[in-house]
């Protein structure tokens, strides 16, 4: 919609260009990312396993601010994978509103 | 004899050759509002396949940069982000898109403040004027007294002329590389680490598409001040050089401001943040201070109730 308008006001069309890409950058972008990704889950998983060590670590000592934390790091670990998985359908979503 | 006949053939190619650049340098002279003009403009269909390849990369880097700020978040870095990397993401991808078509916009506005000067009749009557300034008849034995300063004043203006030429055809492709990056810069501000680059991209961007209208404008005040009478001084090419000159090094002064500019406010910024943690500091001290005189209260009182519980 948004491309289309540009066309009109512009005469340059927008579009990703994946054809015009050399087949090894294609193939070493999409290994970053699935690599940044893997990272990110093995930093998701440890930061679950040490939230969920500091609320028992918290319930046992009585801290409520370690409880807190704890919680929140939780959270925030195990909702990466969903925030990501979002994030990258959110690029789609307003990608697919230039096409 | 022979000497007096070789000084008059020498006489005679000097100024020749002097008559040849002054007419050279008036001829430049008049062009330098067309090389001001449109047709230095930047044409961005050109940089269109680029564009669409970088918006490629940035796409396929975009998962990288949503899992690179989750993890700096979830690791406790002061520059992550959690749910605000759904906003990031579609505010990333709409400029990425939108880029090349903003640029281009914002472009024509800038070619259009710099056409301002270049048109009408007091523009045209003042480049004339300078022209004729610069004519080999205005110019017997004005510059610096001889014929070897009238080549040299010349030939000074031919540089300077070509100096500006060389800026614009810059300025032009400098707009064109800068603009191919964004898609990829607006990428990387997803992660709020990389934010960095991408305001000091949109404000190069700005300087160079601002720096012809300056550019224009100093030649046109120049031109004025020199055609009308308002340099001390009277005509001449020395003046039309130091005109020359202002204009070349105008981009450069305009990005020293900025610089400057940037430099008071990294100043003002790193004073605040001083003043923030030395605020912070004497807060903490007082906290600690308040919390061990309590202690030392709850255990005086601690102390004094024991024997009074053993009397009981």
């Amino acid at each position: 919609m948004f491309n289309a308008l540009c066309c009109r006001l512009a005469d340059i069309s927008v579009t990703p260009d994946y054809t015009g890409l050399p087949t090894n950058l294609y193939t070493g972008l999409t290994h970053l990312t699935n690599n940044a990704a893997a990272v990110m889950f093995t930093v998701s998983a440890l930061g679950i396993v040490l939230s969920i060590t500091g609320l028992i670590v918290g319930h046992v000592l009585h801290k409520q601010y370690i409880s807190e934390k704890s919680w929140a790091g939780l959270g925030v670990s195990a909702g990466a994978g969903a925030i990501l998985y979002l994030g990258v359908h959110f690029a789609n979503y307003a990608a697919g509103l230039f096409r | 004899m022979g000497s007096g006949y070789a000084d008059q053939l020498v006489n005679g190619y000097s100024d020749a050759l002097a008559a040849k650049a002054s007419e050279a340098a008036s001829q430049a002279i008049a062009s330098v509002l067309k090389v001001l003009g449109p047709d230095t403009e930047p044409v961005f269909a050109v940089i269109g396949p680029a564009y669409n390849r970088m918006l490629a990369i940035a796409m396929l880097l975009i998962g990288a940069f949503i899992a690179m700020a989750l993890v700096e978040r979830m690791l406790g870095g002061p520059k992550g982000a959690g749910l605000a990397v759904l906003n990031r993401v579609l505010a990333a991808t709409v400029a990425a898109f939108a880029g090349l078509g903003v640029v281009e916009y914002l472009s024509h506005y800038a070619s259009l403040l710099s056409t301002v000067w270049t048109g009408g009749p007091n523009t045209s009557g003042a480049v004339a004027q300078v022209a004729a300034a610069y004519s080999p008849a205005a110019n017997q034995g004005v510059g610096l007294g001889s014929a070897i300063g009238l080549i040299f004043l010349a030939l000074l203006v031919l540089v300077l002329v070509t100096l500006l030429y060389v800026e614009m055809v810059l300025r032009t492709a400098l707009v064109l590389v800068v603009t191919t990056f964004i898609p990829l810069v607006a990428a990387m501000t997803i992660w709020p680490r990389l934010t960095g680059p991408a305001l000091r991209l949109a404000e190069f961007l700005a300087l160079l598409l601002m720096s012809k209208f300056v550019m224009v404008t100093a030649v046109y005040v120049g031109f004025s001040m020199m055609a009308y009478g308002a340099m001390p001084g009277g005509h001449g090419m020395i003046v039309g050089i130091a005109i020359l000159l202002m204009a070349a090094i105008s981009p450069g002064l305009l990005f020293q401001g900025v610089r400057l500019g940037e430099a008071h406010t990294a100043n003002a910024v790193r004073g605040w943040v001083a003043a923030g943690v030395g605020a912070a500091a004497m807060v903490g001290w007082l906290g600690m201070t308040v919390v061990s005189l309590r202690g030392r209260k709850m255990r005086k009182s601690g102390r004094a109730a024991r024997p009074a519980k053993a009397d009981g």
